[in-house]
């Protein structure tokens, strides 16, 4: 049994405390410990360890029952005794210790203080205990009572509380009882002062015949970051450490005092962790205390070091669970970090039904909704990682395990195992950082992140992942920004950045599909968003946004579901803000050779309504102005989806009633709306009109499919394109693509402006008022050549075989674009030059068949 | 006479008849007014003893105050010499004064008066207070003597609490 009492020289250092976290971490681990309380006068131990709360299992320790004896009813009733010894039993309390290694711990507190018998009690000993007595009588009760403990319980350790200031218990407690005195002070000279002549007093003092020298263990307490300075005090801490032991540093010479951090939440609370393995009983104090313990039990210093580097290690993985880990782009807490209340600690896992048997204790456990367990993580040595992976794998169904391996060598290693199901085996994953709560609904493996795995939960309707997968992307294409960590930067790997380019682009969920071209607009956000964004970033970059917008942005804007597309570009602010530019501008800009500037355009729009209007001079900047922003506002609204009848069915339908029809539009949908209405609510009839108009090759996307009318206004019909589309044997969503991406090169092909400032004239679409005056041949053409450039552009098989496939049903104009392939482009953008010079264009290829 | 014994009062034969007269503060007391006092005072110990009554080591002071007294006035050869110095010392004891035993038989273990017996029974009363005293905590007697308990009490008396007193 190895003696230790804990002295102050004042009171209120945390000395009880101190040694109440002791005798719990002692016990956890499995041994045998006795706490005395000798501080008669003012007696607390019992508070501290039954009254007092334990940190968690409040429940357990703060029933103890108030103690009925104690020392101070054992001394005299040792003294006064005329036959058999009083019972220990009678005299200590049974506190309840954290762990299942089967250690105990016993207090015998001074009394039932603050009772009013305790205090008579103490008159009585103080009366009859005379240390003086020459007898020995006095010397001999104490020691009587230490060596009972020792021969009775046989603890591996007696803790003693001595009395604080220069008295005859704590002169005894600390020079005759103890084999080492643990010495807490505050940093102030008074207390300094007076603890060094206790230590000094201490050294000075004879030994008992069978005992070792003292150890003297001096600790600084409730320290803060305003120590004395001064050279005295730097004196006495130095001769302090002479006379008794301090912390060793790395180097042998580096020896400095144990120090006590000052905690205001412990501190005032005495909340005891000693012993506590779970991570929210880590704090700067706990780590103090556990360093400590190290020197105060040397043979435990091993297990005191173990239970550190578990708790730090718990501890941070347990911040890292529940720290902010939201990425810059996660506007919507998409990758929310886990909740307090979602990780618990310190569980004993039994094995579930039918899956083994055993339990197996988790340093941590995640769940996720309905309390279902997902990830646990757990602290072991390198040579338990076999045993804990067993148990985890085969007994329960959890779908991730973190284990926190420590090595022989005192390292630590994070190594995560996850399975693709709640019954496949564990397996060891790459990944390193650990998995957030949203990952386990994306993911059937929250071990596989891969880019095909991401896509997956985007094919599955997972919103989420396209989050990820855009910055993955954004990553992937982006060089990196050198060293400087704030200015983002990605690896290079361009085949991966297309992989998820094409993986994106092949989605068919409306609601992702939008998300998609959301979240890779990077000037699709409002102002405040963009602020936010970028706040800790650093600047993402001018040139980078482009990029993204260009590379991203624009060939999703092509590829994806028209009906996102269509979606994604209302409701902006200004026309800088259209998340399409970039689209168009890659068509425009990038193929055409012309300038798409809608900015411009509405200017000029605004201008020219206004000249027409009948606005005073005064407020001819405001009616500019307000008709800007009206114009806008129709140019929102430019692309859209209809359910009207498209022109060229009227048309079939009048010439088949009436083949000398020669009405205008409205008089043939006058004549046969009702009809043609009626063919569009069947499908079967809209699929054999559509496959006559195949057999014919004339399934010609203006007036057909969709529209691009004078208005500037492009209409797409999906009725007609879904039915023609089966009729093809093709992808409506494809089919649709290529509609809308010729009907806007057709569109840009008028509206953009060449170096000269000058728009595409020759575009102009033909009027609806006859079904003879179709589009020059020409200009359909080129259009397809430009559609053919964009979606080989694109790289996209689906829109390259759908637009292939449909050529072969199409008037001959569209299909003219195979020899353009070989063209240059210069050569043809310079036809296209032309073409928007002239309605007829005469002189390019297929300039004859104009009308 | 009477003269109280471990069974109480009895009587008590005088050998010698002749008064004796010993200096108390300037004043001559007869060692017959002695020999009742102390007389009375063994019983009035005991019976305080008997009751538990704690104020009992004060009674056994002024015994052996008493017997010492005595012990002045008759040599150690002679029995109630002899008597009265066993029973200062023991009384002495009782008292828990043991350092005053001590002293006590340390001067009459001095005496080249005192018979082989007198000596052989006064080490005797201080073995079994030892003995008596070792009993009543036989855990601490198993792991450290009483020789060191009452030296650690000496070094207590003269240094005070830590020694810091010396």
């Amino acid at each position: 049994m190895e003696t230790i009492a804990f002295y102050s020289y004042k009171g209120g250092v945390g000395r009880s405390l101190l040694l109440a976290n002791a005798a719990r971490f002692l016990a956890a681990l499995g041994k045998g410990v006795v706490a005395l309380d000798f501080d008669f006068e003012a007696p607390g131990l019992h508070y501290k360890l039954g009254e007092g709360q334990s940190h968690v299992d409040k429940g357990q320790s703060s029933n103890l029952p108030l103690p009925s004896g104690g020392v101070v009813p054992y001394l005299i009733a040792t003294m006064g005794r005329t036959t058999f010894p009083p019972s220990l039993d009678e005299h200590m309390l049974n506190v309840p210790v954290p762990g299942e290694e089967g250690g105990w711990l016993r207090l015998m507190p001074a009394g039932k203080a603050p009772h009013q018998d305790y205090w008579s009690a103490l008159k009585e000993l103080s009366e009859r205990l005379q240390l003086g007595d020459s007898s020995g009588k006095g010397f001999m009760v104490l020691l009587d009572l230490q060596a009972r403990i020792a021969e009775e319980l046989n603890p591996d350790y007696l803790l003693i509380d001595a009395r604080t200031g220069v008295t005859e218990l704590g002169g005894l407690a600390t020079t005759v009882l103890a084999d080492t005195v643990v010495c807490l002070f505050v940093a102030n000279q008074e207390s300094l002062d007076g603890t060094l002549t206790v230590v000094e007093a201490l050294k000075a003092t004879p030994r008992l015949d069978n005992q070792k020298p003292i150890r003297v263990v001096p600790v600084l307490s409730r320290t803060t970051s305003g120590q004395p300075e001064d050279e005295r005090f730097a004196l006495g801490i130095k001769r302090l450490l002479e006379l008794g032991e301090g912390k060793k540093g790395q180097s042998q010479n580096q020896i400095t005092l144990f120090a006590l951090p000052h905690d205001a939440v412990l501190g005032a609370s005495e909340i005891l962790v000693g012993g506590e393995r779970k991570a929210s009983a880590f704090s700067p104090l706990y780590k103090a205390y556990l360093e400590l313990f190290q020197s105060i039990f040397p043979s435990r210093a091993e297990n005191a070091q173990h239970v550190l580097e578990r708790l730090e290690a718990v501890a941070s993985i347990k911040e890292e669970l529940t720290s902010d880990r939201r990425r810059n782009y996660d506007f919507d807490n998409l990758f929310a970090s886990w909740s307090a209340s979602a990780i618990k600690e310190g569980m004993h896992w039994k094995a579930e039904q039918n899956r083994g048997t055993g339990s197996r204790y988790a340093d941590l456990l995640c769940h996720g909704q309905a309390s279902l367990p997902l990830m646990v993580v757990e602290y072991v040595v390198d040579d338990g990682v076999a045993g804990a992976l067993d148990f985890w794998s085969k007994s329960t169904n959890v779908r991730c395990v973190v284990l926190l391996v420590r090595n022989e060598h005192g390292g630590r290693e994070r190594q995560i195992f996850t399975r693709d199901d709640d019954r496949g085996d564990l397996h060891r994953v790459e990944r390193w950082d650990l998995p957030l709560p949203r990952e386990f609904e994306l993911l059937r493996d929250v071990g596989d992140r891969s880019v095909e795995s991401m896509l997956e939960a985007v094919r599955h309707g997972h919103i989420e992942a396209v989050a990820w997968l855009v910055n993955e992307w954004r990553d992937s294409s982006l060089p990196s920004d050198g060293m400087h960590m704030k200015r983002r930067g990605g690896h290079w790997r361009p085949e991966r950045a297309q992989r998820i380019l094409d993986g994106l682009a092949a989605t068919e969920d409306l609601r992702c599909a939008e998300e998609i071209l959301r979240r890779a607009t990077t000037n699709g956000y409002d102002l405040r968003h963009r602020e936010r964004r970028f706040r800790d970033d650093g600047d993402f970059g001018q040139e980078n946004e482009q990029k993204m917008a260009e590379d991203l942005f624009a060939p999703l804007f092509w590829r994806l579901p028209v009906e996102a597309v269509l979606k994604s570009m209302q409701a902006r602010h200004y026309p800088g803000e259209i998340s399409s530019l970039a689209g168009y501008r890659l068509m425009a800009d990038g193929l055409m050779g012309l300038r798409y500037d809608p900015d411009r355009s509405a200017l000029e729009d605004a201008r020219e309504l206004a000249a027409r209007l009948p606005i005073s001079q005064d407020n001819r900047d405001e009616g500019e102005v307000r008709w800007f922003h009206r114009s806008r506002r129709d140019q929102n609204e430019r692309v859209l989806l209809s359910e009207v009848a498209p022109p060229v069915l009227i048309w079939e339908e009048a010439l088949q009633e009436d083949r000398y029809f020669r009405g205008t539009l409205e008089e043939a949908k006058e004549k046969v709306g009702t009809k043609v209405k009626k063919l569009l609510g069947s499908n079967a009839g809209l699929r054999r009109r559509l496959k006559e108009l195949s057999g014919r090759r004339e399934l010609a996307v203006q007036g057909l499919f969709g529209s691009y009318d004078d208005s500037d206004r492009i209409e797409l019909y999906p009725n007609v394109i879904t039915a023609a589309a089966e009729v093809l044997g093709i992808s409506p969503r494809h089919l649709k693509s290529l509609v809308f991406i010729h009907l806007s090169a057709w569109a840009l092909a008028r509206e953009s402006f060449d170096l000269d400032g000058q728009r595409g004239y020759g575009f102009v679409p033909s009027p609806r008022t006859s079904p003879f005056n179709r589009e020059s041949s020409t200009h359909v053409t080129l259009v397809q050549a430009f559609t053919d450039r964009l979606i080989r552009l694109l790289k996209d098989p689906h829109l390259l075989a759908a637009f292939e496939k449909l050529s072969k049903h199409q008037p001959e104009p569209y299909t003219r674009w195979e020899p353009m392939r070989k063209m240059s482009l210069e050569k043809l953008r310079m036809f296209l030059l032309t073409a928007r010079a002239s309605a007829t264009a005469y002189g390019l290829p297929g300039s004859g068949d104009c009308h | 006479m009477t003269r109280a014994t471990k069974s109480g009062p009895v009587l008590w034969d005088l050998k010698n008849p002749l008064p004796r007269f010993i200096a108390q503060r300037g004043n001559l007391v007869e060692t017959d007014t002695l020999n009742t006092l102390v007389t009375g005072a063994i019983w009035r110990a005991e019976q305080l003893e008997a009751y538990g009554i704690y104020p009992a080591t004060q009674a056994w002071s002024e015994v052996s105050s008493l017997e010492e007294e005595l012990a002045k006035a008759h040599p150690a050869s002679e029995s109630q010499g002899r008597i009265a110095r066993r029973g200062a010392v023991r009384a002495a004891l009782k008292a828990g004064a043991y350092h005053r035993a001590n002293q006590l038989a340390d001067n009459y273990l001095a005496d080249e008066s005192a018979s082989k017996s007198l000596k052989a029974a006064l080490r005797k009363i201080l073995e079994e207070d030892a003995d008596a005293i070792k009993s009543g905590f036989p855990y601490a007697a198993k792991r450290h003597s009483l020789r060191e308990a009452r030296e650690l009490a000496r070094r207590f008396r003269e240094t005070g609490a830590f020694g810091l007193a010396a």
